[in-house]
């Protein structure tokens, strides 16, 4: 991996999964091949994938990508969230002729507070923050319309720890603590007195849905969100000189591992960087955590650190799962094994599993 | 003619010196950088460190005087460098792009044209009567729909009707000129259509304004045709402002077809330029603006002199 460049290496795409790379031209089109070495048998005896080629075109406007998959110029096209109600349509207009599947992505959203600054240097808005953002309305929010949520990410060139599961807290807030947790962030935010606060976020439509969507829910809570809108140089900008209040990401992250997750998200020495400090008790926890070898003690431990995280920490806001894409598959692609939606979810297309730990290695 | 010719040349020195000068300083007002851009996975900084090495890989961290100093004479020795992005040379981006905007705008304004010289002629010719008031109201009409929403509409009907839509391989027009002429009619329709609406008002005005003239009397005294009074002595007089309009509309199509080859995944210079402008791609930016700067200066040259061939009383001065 090193001699490649590592795994972020813009010069070689490096994997272990079903496809390999064969030709890309920026923003046109990436064609893939069946990699000969790949790991996974199918049920039938045969090695995934069945398929021998595939060539992933780029065609940003909704309406070009429903016309190219009514008229067979493509076999299976993606939708973005704001793009569920041309999906949707197209589907009822086709009737039988596409199949629609839900395509998850990895990762979840949060809310990044700057607590180099005020109003969220102090525990207390942070907590009021983390409190008053309600994930069941999110989830309702976002749900497609016939209810339908996404599930377990997978990846294109590679899939991920089955013990993602183990966190589940990290997104779900249930029903009964749900009241509760409602009724301490009120209070705690009249007590800070803090009513609301403004946003910076991507330009793109993806993520500026998104955060409508997460404005929507704190507005429920009694809260005002502003939305300032930029484009990633310039938000990159003020996040470097913590010169803004909340912002809003979306990773698109690989799950190696749980602890892999929890640094991705979390630690300041990570991808965010005017994130609290965390508590000197939450690198033992992580540390316990990757030497965890059993799932009962990994489930443990990452309860006392999302613990930690909550009441004593409180980095991000945890919006809810990250909610994926939904796939259209034409009527002639959707009966071969291999050739399901989730092989083709673009927006992983270039994820790589190689966590040595895991059983599936 | 050939003395003007050289001035007009010579002009284009210090005028493509403005542009690349403002080009080079407004990209900068822009905040953030490419090293940022580069940096940033998901909307978050890997780490500050990368961020200083990209910048001193591209020497965004030297001052704004010695950048500038070094992309002059980058320029000055026919260099119009590379990407900061993708590494890509400029010209080469500009080779690849070129074709599909410079196809796009020629034929959007050839089907506009076609569309709008004997629609505007009939309408004057026809003025008050049933097929003035529909050519009107169809102008009017497309007047008010905007180009990308058109394109939709016929990309839908198409899919709709004839279950065909354009091809989404992009190739060149000399490898399959069928398909790329497949790919780029929607949106030379779409673009047409509203430039036919604007054309076909003018050429009507201009055509009432012409036939009213003593000449035009003059010659219908003297017994000629009417079909041969319209277009022999009417239409090149009348002619003249559509010239004008077909060329400007030429000019700002080579920057701004942005939202349609966006819609039907053409690569042209309009996408790139936006994408170069959000990714903080100075390098390419700045190239791309000038080349285009470039061409439409060329273009607007072109277009004196065929004035000139056109309306005699015109003189080069």
């Amino acid at each position: 991996m090193e001699q490649e460049g590592g795994m972020n290496s813009a010069e070689r795409v490096v994997g272990t999964g079903p496809f390999v790379l064969d030709e890309a031209e920026m923003e046109e089109f990436v064609t893939s091949r069946s990699n000969p070495d790949y790991f996974l048998i199918a049920p039938d005896g045969d090695p995934y994938p069945y398929l021998d080629e595939m060539t992933s075109v780029a065609l940003s406007d909704v309406e070009a990508r429903i016309a190219a998959i009514q008229t067979g110029r493509i076999d299976i096209a993606s939708f973005d969230p704001a793009e569920f109600a041309p999906a949707v349509g197209a589907l009822e207009s086709m009737g039988d002729a596409v199949r629609m599947e839900v395509s998850p992505l990895a990762g979840i959203n949060y809310l990044s507070m700057n607590a180099k600054a005020p109003p969220f240097d102090d525990l207390k808005a942070r907590r009021a923050a983390y409190l008053l953002f309600d994930r069941l309305r999110m989830q309702q929010l976002e749900s497609l319309p016939s209810g339908e949520f996404a599930s377990i990410p997978t990846g294109f060139f590679g899939t991920i720890d089955p013990f993602v599961d183990e966190v589940p807290d990290l997104w779900e807030v249930s029903k009964s603590t749900r009241d509760d947790a409602l009724a301490e962030g009120q209070a705690l935010a009249e007590e800070v007195g803090l009513e609301g606060f403004t946003m910076i976020v991507n330009s793109r439509s993806f993520f500026q849905e998104l955060a409508q969507l997460a404005a929507q829910v704190y507005a429920d809570s009694g809260w005002e969100i502003k939305l300032e809108v930029g484009d990633g140089p310039a938000l990159a900008e003020r996040r470097e000189n913590a010169d803004y209040m909340v912002s809003m990401s979306t990773p698109n992250v690989v799950l190696p591992s749980v602890s892999a997750f929890l640094f991705e998200q979390y630690l300041p020495e990570g991808r965010e960087v005017n994130i609290a400090e965390p508590p000197d008790v939450i690198y033992e926890l992580l540390a316990e955590l990757q030497a965890a070898t059993d799932p009962v003690t990994a489930h443990a431990v990452t309860r006392e650190i999302q613990e930690v995280m909550r009441e004593d920490w409180v980095p991000v806001v945890p919006m809810g799962k990250q909610r994926g894409s939904v796939e259209l598959i034409a009527n002639h692609v959707q009966d071969r094994p291999g050739a399901l939606g989730q092989w083709f979810n673009l927006h992983t297309w270039t994820d790589v599993w190689v966590d040595e730990n895991s059983p599936r290695k | 003619m050939r003395d003007y010719i050289i001035r007009r040349v010579l002009l284009l020195i210090p005028n493509l010196f403005i542009l690349a000068t403002l080009t080079f300083f407004l990209a900068r007002v822009l905040p953030g950088d490419v090293a940022l851009g580069l940096a940033t996975v998901d909307g978050n900084i890997i780490d500050q460190e990368t961020v200083q090495v990209i910048r001193e890989r591209l020497g965004l961290n030297e001052p704004l005087a010695i950048q500038y100093s070094r992309w002059m004479l980058q320029l000055l020795s026919g260099n119009l460098g590379h990407s900061d992005v993708s590494d890509l040379s400029v010209a080469t981006v500009v080779a690849e792009t070129a074709e599909v905007t410079f196809l796009l705008a020629i034929l959007s304004v050839f089907i506009g044209t076609v569309v709008a010289l004997p629609l505007g002629i009939l309408s004057a010719m026809m003025r008050g009567r049933w097929p003035d008031q529909v050519v009107r109201s169809f102008s009017a009409i497309f007047l008010a729909l905007p180009n990308f929403w058109v394109g939709i509409l016929l990309l839908l009907a198409l899919v709709t009707w004839f279950s065909w839509s354009p091809p989404i391989f992009q190739e060149t027009f000399l490898d399959a000129p069928v398909e790329q002429f497949q790919r780029l009619i929607l949106p030379s329709v779409a673009i047409g259509a509203s430039f036919a609406a604007v054309a076909t008002r003018l050429t009507r005005s201009t055509m009432l304004e012409v036939l009213n003239q003593d000449y035009i009397r003059t010659a219908r005294a003297k017994g000629l045709f009417p079909n041969r009074v319209i277009i022999r002595h009417a239409l090149p007089n009348a002619v003249l402002p559509v010239i004008t309009l077909s060329a400007l509309l030429f000019a700002g199509l080579l920057n701004g077809a942005v939202v349609l080859e966006r819609i039907f995944a053409l690569p042209g210079m309009g996408v790139e330029i936006v994408t170069a402008t959000s990714e903080r791609d100075f390098q390419l930016l700045q190239g791309l603006v000038l080349v285009l700067g470039a061409f439409v200066m060329i273009w607007i040259l072109l277009i004196d002199l065929v004035y000139v061939a056109v309306d005699k009383r015109i003189q080069l001065e």
